[in-house]
């Protein structure tokens, strides 16, 4: 018992058995293959068919009733071999001197071009490819180095991933036929016509199979549909992925080489911050190469494993490196590895707290009115690093970073007037975070019934959570008058009760009992 | 080196062939089949599918127009007729093989 299927040949009707189906259907697709354009292609398979038929009709006679693979042999020796048909007959009117056979089919591939090659023969293959002069893409590549050099490391990225064209095959098919809109409409539309073809047959069988081959044929039709769709799928996505890592590698070169861009909306860092020395400063000078390279690694890998998915499924390359796959996961293990390794030594430094205070009395009889001012201010901490509330600031010559001191008023109770000064900072040890605070450099000065307050706290080129706060202690009844210039300079001073205050700058103020201040007319 | 000349004699009608058409054609308008049986017996082509794309690139070449014709026997047939360009490049066809013709004659009949 024999499958049949019921085909439409230009209006005439012939069942034909499976294979029979099969081998003229394969027949004319590889006819329509080898023609180039699409009119000559529809109308030249429509004569085809048409004589086709003609000759089923004759050998079938009225005596037979299924097509068989013997006359779709017979009709393939009457009508000559697609090679024989097209060859024979073709000399093409368009086609200039020069020009690549017509006879390479459409399908175009992306190879590395050996014959014209500067260094791996990409820009020559990509050349080939869109028809080009490989000039260009060689100009581009090398305008592209300005862009902090990726495209050197995409052109090492595409001589690794696209295979080079070795055989006289590979060379026509890297040479094909241009790719450019036309051409690929008339791919996919091959693809549709198909799928369109395959739509006109009707499946027929006795009885019960009846319904399971209409089933399968109903599945295979629309499999041929989805393959369509998931080819044109397959290059958008490719299209997302080459870009999206293009676009962030190009910013994480820009990051690692040269300043800091935004990295999140929370983090604003002045111009000559660059990650290197964000680096130097959070962590151990002597490991920052260790850490730029591992973090390079762990986020470039994924990166170029992108792109490199992206170009496979644009050029639809079909090429697998196992071996290699397997080492370049192992550098990224090993480099993940490392980068948790060096942020919990990194982590390690910031174990410990330690606060160091220092009480000075001020020569300040409670009577008189207290005045406090900032020291003229000639340092210029242009350079800063600020996440959320954590500021950084680094001094014009590097040598030290600063902050800004807290300042706080409180109610001395029955002592004489005295400012203490709190450091902080962390470190590995206790004994560390002692020394890191010890190394703060706070500097005031008193004269004149008047307390002159330097508004940065500096430090040595090593971030160790470093916080300075000031705290004024005044009897009852002070008057304190408050210099304007300290709202530009410190955070909100502080008072005893907690109240924070933006106010207190540029007015006087009486220290009450509750520690509050309040307005001095 | 009979390859060669299988070529040579694929080469040869693959020339005729298109003059042969046209001739076929200017005589009478008719469809593809008539064509074949007249080519075939003077055995000038040697697979059908041959001529199809042949017929479509003369007619998109405007060389040649056809006519759907109704059919006793299956379905409606394309009838081809040359057009005038067409009239005008057989004639053209004609001289130019008369002019061969002449010039191998000639050349083979030379005596040494």
């Amino acid at each position: 018992m024999k499958k049949t299927i019921k085909t439409s040949l230009q209006g005439s009707v012939f069942f034909m058995d499976d294979d029979a189906f099969n081998e003229l259907s394969r027949y004319l697709e590889e006819i329509g293959n080898r023609l180039a354009s699409q009119e000559e292609r529809d109308e030249i398979i429509q004569d085809i068919e048409t004589r086709i038929a003609e000759i089923f009709s004759d050998r079938l006679g009225g005596k037979r009733e299924v097509v068989t693979r013997g006359d779709v042999t017979a009709v393939i020796s009457l009508l000559g071999r697609p090679e024989d048909i097209i060859d024979a007959g073709s000399e093409e009117p368009s086609s200039a001197p020069g020009t690549p056979p017509a006879g390479t089919g459409p399908h175009k591939r992306l190879f590395r071009d050996p014959d014209n090659a500067v260094l791996g023969g990409v820009c020559g293959g990509l050349g080939a490819y869109f028809n080009i002069d490989p000039v260009w893409f060689r100009v581009a590549f090398i305008v592209l180095t300005f862009l902090y050099g990726s495209s050197i490391l995409i052109y090492l990225l595409m001589w690794l991933i696209i295979p080079e064209a070795k055989t006289a095959a590979q060379r026509l098919e890297m040479a094909g036929q241009p790719v450019n809109l036309s051409n690929i409409s008339k791919n996919i539309s091959q693809e549709f016509h198909k799928v369109k073809n395959n739509l006109k047959t009707i499946p027929e069988s006795d009885g019960y199979r009846r319904s399971r081959n209409a089933l399968q044929e109903f599945v295979r039709v629309i499999g041929e549909i989805l393959l369509v769709g998931l080819k044109i799928l397959g290059i958008l996505i490719g299209t997302v992925f080459v870009l999206t890592g293009l676009i962030i590698l190009i910013a994480l070169m820009g990051t690692f080489f040269f300043h800091f861009a935004y990295l999140t909306p929370h983090i604003h860092v002045a111009s000559f911050f660059n990650l290197q020395d964000a680096l130097a400063i959070f962590t151990r000078p002597e490991n920052v190469p260790y850490i730029l390279g591992s973090l390079a690694l762990t986020v470039g890998i994924p990166l170029l494993a992108l792109i490199y998915a992206g170009v496979k499924l644009i050029f639809n390359i079909r090429t697998r490196n196992r071996i290699a796959g397997a080492i370049v996961f192992v550098i990224w293990l090993i480099s993940v590895v490392s980068l948790t390794f060096f942020i919990i030594d990194t982590a390690s430094n910031y174990s410990k707290s330690a606060r160091i205070n220092e009480i000075t009395p001020l020569n300040i009889s409670p009577a008189d009115t207290l005045f406090i001012k900032c020291t003229p201010d000639k340092r210029s901490m242009n350079d800063f690093f600020k996440i959320d509330d954590f500021h950084l600031f680094r001094s014009p010559g590097n040598n030290e970073l600063a902050g800004r001191p807290y300042f706080k008023i409180v109610n001395a109770g029955h002592h004489n007037p005295e400012l203490e000064i709190y450091r902080k900072a962390l470190g590995a040890t206790r004994r560390d975070a002692i020394e890191h605070a010890e190394d703060i450099v706070t500097t005031w000065k008193t004269g004149n019934n008047t307390l002159y307050i330097d508004p940065w706290y500096t430090y040595s080129q090593h971030w160790f959570g470093q916080t300075v706060d000031y705290t004024l202690r005044v009897p009852e009844g002070t008057v304190i008058c408050v210099d304007e210039e300290l709202y530009l300079h410190f955070a909100p001073i502080i008072t005893d009760d907690g109240y924070i205050s933006y106010d207190i700058p540029g007015k006087c103020w009486v220290m009450t009992e509750e520690g509050r201040l309040e307005r001095a007319e | 080196m009979g390859i060669k000349i299988e070529n040579a004699q694929a080469q040869m009608r693959k020339g005729v062939l298109e003059y042969c058409i046209l001739s076929i054609i200017s005589r009478n308008s008719c469809y593809a089949s008539d064509i074949l049986k007249e080519l075939k017996e003077a055995r000038i082509i040697v697979v059908e599918g041959t001529l199809y794309p042949i017929l479509t690139r003369q007619k998109n070449a405007g060389l040649l127009s056809y006519r759907w014709e109704e059919s006793t026997q299956g379905p409606p047939r394309k009838y081809y007729e040359l057009t005038k360009t067409g009239q005008e490049y057989l004639r053209e066809l004609d001289k130019a093989w008369k002019d061969l013709i002449d010039a191998v004659e000639k050349i083979r009949n030379k005596k040494k």
